[in-house]
């Protein structure tokens, strides 16, 4: 098992690097980069421009030379720990990422959502199998699917448009009421909650339905399954059946897809935060790549593909945790 | 579940679409189903599938199912069972009026090839068709079942220990550290003793009970299911759960059929059973998965689990189908040996007439959906009525016989969704008279226990 790991994390350091060089040279093939667009800002607010500034900018910023050797680099400086300051505010890259402002706020929303996900979602397609083809099973799949189409800015602007605008039950957007200080602790987490309410509502929407659907597909079958007959045969009740012999199998591939959630915890709603202005790692992150901020972008993306392949490792693991035909070697 | 049944069915469906298709036989109009055939069947069948699914979980009270048997030596009498598939194609008829009975200390040998219907029958014994499609439409499976008998409150009534004058013997209650209990005036507590059996198990009252099980609701199934009556299924491989323990699944049984019950108890009565099954290391079965074991073991560990309630019937479905012969043997020895063992009855279904000849005391012959020939397993074996039960008797491989080719029935099953009205079989016999073209034969009385349903058969002044 321990050696299993190991091997298993040697591979995954091998994937991130040929991840890092594939990400680098894309962010440097980019049709416009960083500098351009700075020059740009510049000759628009009537400046002159020498050709030699422009070089002197490219040294500064690291992107005079060839795009592998501006990789070789950025991947030593990674070894060093380094992992560069941002282009556009010239602060640490790791300081902005994981300010408790940005991912935390992202987080919370993921977190949050991921969980109302999971106990609303498992509890509908578990209904919805037991009772197929019924009117049960036809409500829960059209509403279910309903959710899964529309996309998130509509229906992030919809729900603003109805509780924010019309009925006033919540903020229109932001993190907190402005100008407001607050008496106590308790009010401060008030309002907090009142403002992350809806874009979690829009997150959970949103994504039960695939979670839904993937639950009833797998408990259907289960259901119909030789070892359920089994069961059933033994004069268990329909609900140990269902509940203790069907959902341990159903869990299987449940439990295998919540550790390849752990990315989406962190990579951030880009759309919803965008829809509720939060100041979201999404958002921040999406506001980075149009303006080719190249640290900013690498150190996001590889601390993504590097939770994708420790949830993925964990996935493996989970799977021998939940099913004893699994043997990892 | 039954879908495998059902996919039988399916299949039979399309092989007779597919011969009716081939260019010799067609010309009898259409054979395909138009969208809107298609849609009224459904909705046809959506009404009455919802019917019966409504009776099976509605509740009602112990009377309306409690019934009488007609002959008292019977553990099982099935009488005129339909159990039908509402599928898309149509009703498929996959029970069609079947009547037999099992009489106690026997074995009932239900033959027939695949598709006739066996399995569905025995499914239909115990309420496990898969719904909403398939369905018990018409028809009474009488059981007698061996219940516990309850007082007023729904408790087990428990049976006390008396001494040699009938009086019962009192023993004292223990505090938890094993000293005697006291009454407020220093006076030893004393309780009546249970009777225990010979595993420690105490004994309750019990009391027979005819129940009539197409018409319970699933809800009263569960006391008869797995304590009554015991189910061993032809695919040892899947029917065993991959996630839990062969000792979960087995105490589950026991926790769940033996009153008072606790674990230690129950992995004690596991491992005696699989003792009794010839697992050698009961120990180590008991906490393998099912993947650690052989088709055979997991077989053992099936029966073991069909014996663990102590059922008065066990019904077993092809139990060696998916068995290699060796293991079939042993198999067979063991349900030999379980019958004195529990004092119940078997039905074993299977298609092979090899193992009914050697199991069998009693051999129903299906065809169709429906009982073709029945009697004694000397009467069905050594003077076969019915063609098409001669028809297997030929086609069985024999060591003697010298002909190149086996015998086969030619022709195959009708189609279960539009059953002919005339003899289901004429097609494909050979020994056809004019009366064959009339209304479907009727079992005909041969020997006191001998019945077959053919025309060949009928007295002569009808």
């Amino acid at each position: 098992m321990f050696k299993y790991i190991v091997k298993r994390i040697i591979i995954s350091l091998l994937i991130l690097l040929g991840v890092s060089l594939i990400l680098y040279v894309l962010l440097r093939c980019m049709p416009t980069d960083f500098i351009e667009q700075r020059i740009v800002q510049l000759k628009a607010s009537g400046q002159d421009v020498s050709d030699e500034f422009i070089q002197q900018m490219y040294k500064t910023y690291g992107l005079d030379g060839s795009i592998l050797q501006g990789y070789f680099t950025w991947l030593g400086n990674v070894f060093r720990l380094d992992f560069g300051k941002s282009f556009i505010n010239q602060r640490d890259v790791l300081k902005e990422i994981f300010d408790p402002d940005k991912m935390g706020t992202s987080f919370f929303v993921a977190a949050i959502a991921t969980v109302f996900e999971f106990l609303i979602a498992i509890p509908l397609g578990i209904t919805a199998a037991t009772h197929q083809y019924s009117l049960r099973d036809y409500v829960v799949t059209v509403l279910v699917l309903i959710g899964i189409s529309l996309p998130s800015f509509f229906f992030g602007q919809m729900l603003k448009d109805i509780f924010a605008n019309k009925l006033g039950w919540f903020p229109v957007s932001g993190m907190k009421e402005a100008g407001i200080t607050y008496a106590s602790a308790g009010e401060a987490i008030g309002d907090y909650l009142r403002h992350m309410f809806l874009p979690i509502l829009t997150v959970v929407i949103l994504s039960i339905g695939a979670r839904m659907r993937m639950t009833r597909t797998n408990m259907l079958e289960v259901l119909n399954s030789d070892y359920i007959r089994t069961a059933r045969a033994k004069g268990l009740k329909e609900s140990v059946v269902i509940y203790k012999h069907a959902f341990r199998n159903t869990m299987i591939p449940l439990v295998t897809g919540l550790a390849g959630l752990i990315p989406s915890l962190f990579s951030g709603a880009m759309i919803t935060e965008t829809v509720f202005d939060l100041t979201g790692i999404g958002s921040y992150a999406l506001n980075a790549m149009t303006q080719a901020d190249i640290p900013v972008i690498m150190t996001y993306n590889m601390f993504l593909a590097f939770l994708s392949v420790m949830g993925v490792l964990l996935a493996d693991l989970m799977y021998a945790v939940v099913d004893p035909r699994v043997k990892l070697a | 579940m039954d879908d495998n049944k059902e996919l039988k069915n399916r299949e039979e469906i399309d092989r007779e679409k597919a011969e009716e298709t081939s260019p010799a036989k067609s010309g009898s109009g259409k054979h395909y189903l138009t969208g809107k055939e298609v849609r009224e069947i459904a909705k046809a069948n959506a009404k009455e599938m919802r019917r019966f699914e409504k009776a099976k979980r509605r509740r009602v009270p112990e009377s309306e199912y409690l019934t009488e048997m007609k002959d008292d030596g019977n553990i099982l009498e099935i009488e005129n069972l339909h159990s039908f598939f509402f599928t898309d194609q149509g009703v498929v008829k996959a029970v069609n009026g079947v009547t037999f009975s099992i009489p106690l200390n026997s074995t009932v040998g239900v033959v027939g090839e695949s598709g006739c219907g066996k399995s569905v029958t025995s499914m239909s014994v115990m309420r496990l068709l898969q719904g909403p499609t398939g369905q018990i439409v018409e028809g009474s499976i009488r059981f007698k079942a061996n219940d516990f008998k309850r007082d007023e409150k729904g408790n087990f009534i428990p049976v006390y220990e008396k001494d040699e004058n009938g009086n019962v013997i009192q023993e004292p209650v223990l505090n938890k550290d094993g000293t005697q209990k006291l009454d407020k005036d220093g006076k030893p507590i004393t309780k009546p003793k249970q009777l225990k059996d010979s595993s420690g198990i105490g004994v309750y009252e019990k009391e027979e009970k005819v129940f009539d099980i197409a018409k319970m609701p699933i809800k009263d199934m569960y006391k008869i299911r797995g304590r009554q009556m015991a189910m061993v299924f032809q695919e040892p491989m899947t029917s065993l759960n991959p996630v839990f323990t062969i000792g979960n699944q087995l105490d589950e049984v026991t926790l769940l059929h033996i009153p008072g019950a606790t674990r230690s108890l129950a992995k004690e009565r596991s491992i005696k059973m699989l003792d009794m099954v010839g697992i050698a290391m009961p120990e180590r079965v008991y906490a393998a998965y099912p993947h650690e074991l052989s088709g055979g073991m997991r077989q053992r560990v099936m029966i073991a689990m069909a014996l663990a309630g102590e059922p008065r019937l066990i019904i077993a479905d092809e139990p060696t189908t998916a068995l290699d012969v060796t293991i079939q043997a042993q198999i067979l020895e063991l349900f030999n040996e379980l019958k004195t063992r529990i004092n119940g009855s078997i039905l074993l279904i299977t298609h092979d007439l090899g193992v009914i000849a050697e199991m069998a005391d009693y051999v129903v012959v299906m065809y169709a959906g429906r009982i073709i020939e029945q009697g004694t397993a000397s009467e069905i074996f050594h003077h076969p009525m019915h063609p098409y039960t001669q028809g297997l008797q030929k086609s069985k491989p024999t060591m003697k016989s010298n002909e190149e080719k086996l015998f086969n029935i030619p022709g195959n099953v009708p189609n279960p969704i539009n059953m002919p009205d005339y003899c289901y079989f004429k097609e494909r016999c050979d020994k056809c008279i004019g009366k064959c073209s009339g209304e479907y034969p009727h079992m005909v009385q041969v020997s006191p226990t001998h019945f077959v349903a053919c025309h060949l058969y009928d007295s002569k002044e009808d």
